[in-house]
C-alpha cells in the first residue's frame, strides 16, 4: 500500500509539470508559477529550432498570403499549421497527461484515442478561435494581455472540469460496489468476478473474440456508452461519452498561445479564412499527437496487463479496483491542485 | 493486496510514461546578441539586444504599433514596455549573472528600447553594472534562459558578444555549459557567456 501510494505520489508530482500551460513571461501579469520551472528535457530543446521555423514560416505565409492573394500559399499554410499543431503538441498544456489518466482509469480501446483526439482538436478549434475573434473585435486595444487575463479564466474553467471528472468517476467507482451502475457495461466488471467477456456486447461480435484495437467498427463511444457496446477486456469501466466529452473539453479549452499568435497576426492583417483554417489546421495536428500518446498509454497499459496477468490478459480484482480508483483519484487531484494555483494566482482580477 | 499494489503503480507508471516526456515548449524565440562595457578598472555594464521570432514580432507589433507604421512613437514605446517588457522583471528578465561563481543580484535594466527592424520586433536594453576587476582578474558568467521555457533562446556563440578594446582591461569570451547541476536524468543544462577578464 505504501509503495502503491509513493508511485502514485511520484505521478502526480510528474504529471503535474506535464498538465499546465506557463503563462506568457512578456504579456502576462506576475511570476512563473512554481510548476512552470521545470526542468527542460534535452529532446525539446533539439525540437526548439523546427518550431522555430515552424512559427516563423507561419508568419511568413500570413504576410505572403496577404499580399498576393493567390491560394498556393494558403495551402502551404494548412500544411504548416498541420505540422506546427503535431510538433508543438508534445509540450505539456495540451492535454495528453489528462487523456491518458483517464485511459488508465478506463478499458479503453486504440480507437478511443482517436475519438478522443478528434473531440480535442474540435473543442480547440472552437475555442481558440472564438475566444481570440471575441477579444479582438471586443477589445480593440491591447490584446495579448486581455488574451493572456481571459486565459487564465479559461484555464481555471477547465482545471474545474478534470476536478468535476475525476470526483465523478470516483463517486461512480465507490457506488459501483454497491451494484449501482448507471450503464449496462459496468455491471459484473468491475468487481473481479472473471467473466469479463462474457456479455456486454452491443454488436455483432461473438462473445470470444477480443478486440485488438476496435478501429473500423460503426460504433464510438456514443453508441457504447448508452448501449453496453464496449468490451471491457479487462475488467476496467469501460470509456463512457460524457465522460470522454469532459475530457475533450479540459484538454482543448485553453487555446494554445501559438494558435493565437497566427490567428491574431491573420485578423490583423484582414485575413480572417487564412486565420481560422490555420487554427483548424494546428487543432487537428494536436489532436493527433494527443491521440498518439493516449494510444501509447492504451497500448502500454495493455502490454503491462498481459506480461503481469500470466497470459491470461485479465487483471486480478484488486489491481482492476486500484487502476479506477487510482486513474480518478489522479484526475480529481491535479484539477484541484491546478485549480487552487490558478485561482490564487488571479490577481486583480 | 501488496502485489496487486505494486502491479498497478508499475501499469499506471508505464501508461502515463509519454505524457511527461517531454516537459516545456518554446512559444517565443529569441536572438541574443549582448555587449560588454568598461569603465577604469570595472565593468560598468552588460548591454543586450533581442531579435524575437515573426510570429511573436508580429503579434506584439499588431498590439503596439497600431497605425502599422513600421515604428513606435514614445508613447507606444512606453505602453510596450509597460505591456510586454517590464512583467520580466518577476522573470528576473531571463538573466543570471554570477561574479567568480556568486550570483549577483539583477541591479536593474536601463534604456530599453523597443524597435521594429525588417519587420522583426528588437529590444535594447542595459544592465548596469560596476564589478572591478582586481590584478587577479575575475570571471563573469551570464546565463540568459527563461526558466519557464516559454521563451527559447537561440544557440550564441562567442562572435554575438562584442567586446571592446580597453587601455585597462583585457577580455577573453567564450560560450559554456552552465556549472549547475542537472536535477534531471535527460535534463537540458543552458549555455552562459563566459566572460575571464584581467587587468592590463
Amino acid at each position: 500500500m505504501r509503495r502503491l501510494s509513493a508511485a502514485l505520489l511520484l505521478i502526480a508530482f510528474l504529471s503535474a509539470f506535464a498538465i499546465a500551460e506557463s503563462p506568457n513571461p512578456f504579456t502576462s501579469s506576475g511570476g512563473p508559477t512554481g510548476l512552470s520551472t521545470m526542468p527542460v528535457s534535452r529532446g525539446i530543446v533539439a525540437l526548439a529550432p523546427y518550431l522555430r521555423t515552424m512559427t516563423d514560416r507561419l508568419a511568413e505565409l500570413a504576410r505572403t498570403i496577404h499580399d498576393s492573394r493567390s491560394p498556393g500559399p494558403l495551402l502551404a499554410l494548412a500544411l504548416v499549421s498541420l505540422l506546427y499543431g503535431i510538433f508543438h503538441a508534445l509540450g505539456p498544456g495540451h492535454g495528453k497527461t489528462v487523456v491518458s489518466t483517464y485511459f488508465l482509469a478506463r478499458d479503453a480501446k486504440v480507437s478511443h484515442s482517436l475519438v478522443a483526439g478528434y473531440l480535442i482538436a474540435l473543442v480547440h478549434a472552437i475555442s481558440a478561435i472564438g475566444m481570440v475573434i471575441g477579444i479582438y473585435y471586443i477589445v480593440r486595444g491591447i490584446f495579448s494581455s486581455t488574451f493572456e487575463n481571459a486565459s487564465a479564466i479559461v484555464q481555471a474553467v477547465s482545471f474545474g472540469v478534470i476536478t468535476l471528472l475525476g470526483a465523478w468517476m470516483l463517486f461512480n467507482r465507490i457506488r459501483g460496489k454497491e451494484h449501482h451502475h448507471g450503464s449496462l457495461e459496468n455491471l459484473g466488471h468491475s468487481h473481479g468476478h472473471g467473466h469479463e467477456r462474457a456479455h456486454a456486447h452491443g454488436h455483432d461480435h461473438g462473445p470470444g473474440q477480443v478486440h485488438e484495437d476496435g478501429l473500423g467498427h460503426d460504433h464510438g463511444p456514443d453508441r457504447s456508452a448508452d448501449e453496453g457496446g464496449l468490451v471491457p477486456s479487462k475488467g476496467i469501466a469501460a470509456v463512457k461519452t460524457r465522460e470522454l466529452l469532459g475530457i475533450a473539453v479540459a484538454a482543448g479549452l485553453v487555446p494554445c498561445p501559438g494558435a493565437s499568435a497566427i490567428i491574431l497576426v491573420c485578423l490583423s492583417l484582414g485575413l480572417v479564412v487564412a486565420g481560422v483554417l490555420s487554427v483548424v489546421m494546428i487543432s487537428v495536428g494536436m489532436g493527433l499527437t494527443v491521440s498518439a500518446i493516449a494510444a501509447i498509454a492504451i497500448l502500454a497499459k495493455r502490454g503491462v496487463v498481459k506480461v503481469s496477468s500470466s497470459g491470461r490478459g485479465e487483471l486480478s480484482g484488486p489491481v482492476r479496483k486500484f487502476l479506477e480508483i487510482a486513474g480518478a483519484a489522479l484526475l480529481f487531484l491535479f484539477g484541484l491542485v491546478f485549480l487552487i494555483v490558478q485561482l490564487s494566482g488571479f490577481g486583480p482580477l | 493486496m501488496t502485489r496487486a499494489a505494486v502491479r498497478a503503480a508499475i501499469i499506471a507508471l508505464l501508461a502515463l510514461l509519454p505524457t511527461f516526456a517531454v516537459y516545456a515548449h518554446p512559444h517565443v524565440f529569441i536572438d541574443c546578441t549582448a555587449g560588454v562595457t568598461f569603465s577604469g578598472d570595472s565593468v560598468s555594464g552588460l548591454h543586450f539586444e533581442w531579435v524575437f521570432d515573426e510570429l511573436f514580432s508580429q503579434m506584439i507589433v499588431a498590439d503596439f504599433d497600431r497605425a502599422g507604421k513600421g515604428y513606435f512613437t514614445p508613447a507606444e514605446a512606453v505602453a510596450l514596455r509597460k505591456g510586454a517588457f517590464d512583467n520580466l522583471k518577476n522573470y528576473h528578465y531571463f538573466l543570471a549573472i554570477f561574479v567568480d561563481g556568486a550570483r549577483k543580484p539583477l541591479p536593474g535594466i536601463a534604456n530599453f528600447k523597443p524597435s521594429i527592424r525588417n519587420g522583426k520586433l528588437v529590444y535594447d536594453f542595459d544592465v548596469p553594472l560596476a564589478i572591478s576587476v582586481p590584478p587577479s582578474g575575475r570571471e563573469i558568467r551570464v546565463t540568459v534562459y527563461d526558466d519557464t521555457y516559454y521563451t527559447a533562446f537561440d544557440k550564441m556563440s562567442p562572435g554575438d558578444v562584442s567586446v571592446p578594446e580597453d587601455d585597462s582591461i583585457v577580455a577573453t569570451v567564450s560560450i559554456e555549459k552552465t556549472k549547475a547541476k542537472a536535477e534531471w536524468p535527460g535534463q537540458w543544462m543552458p549555455d552562459q557567456i563566459v566572460l575571464r577578464l584581467k587587468r592590463k
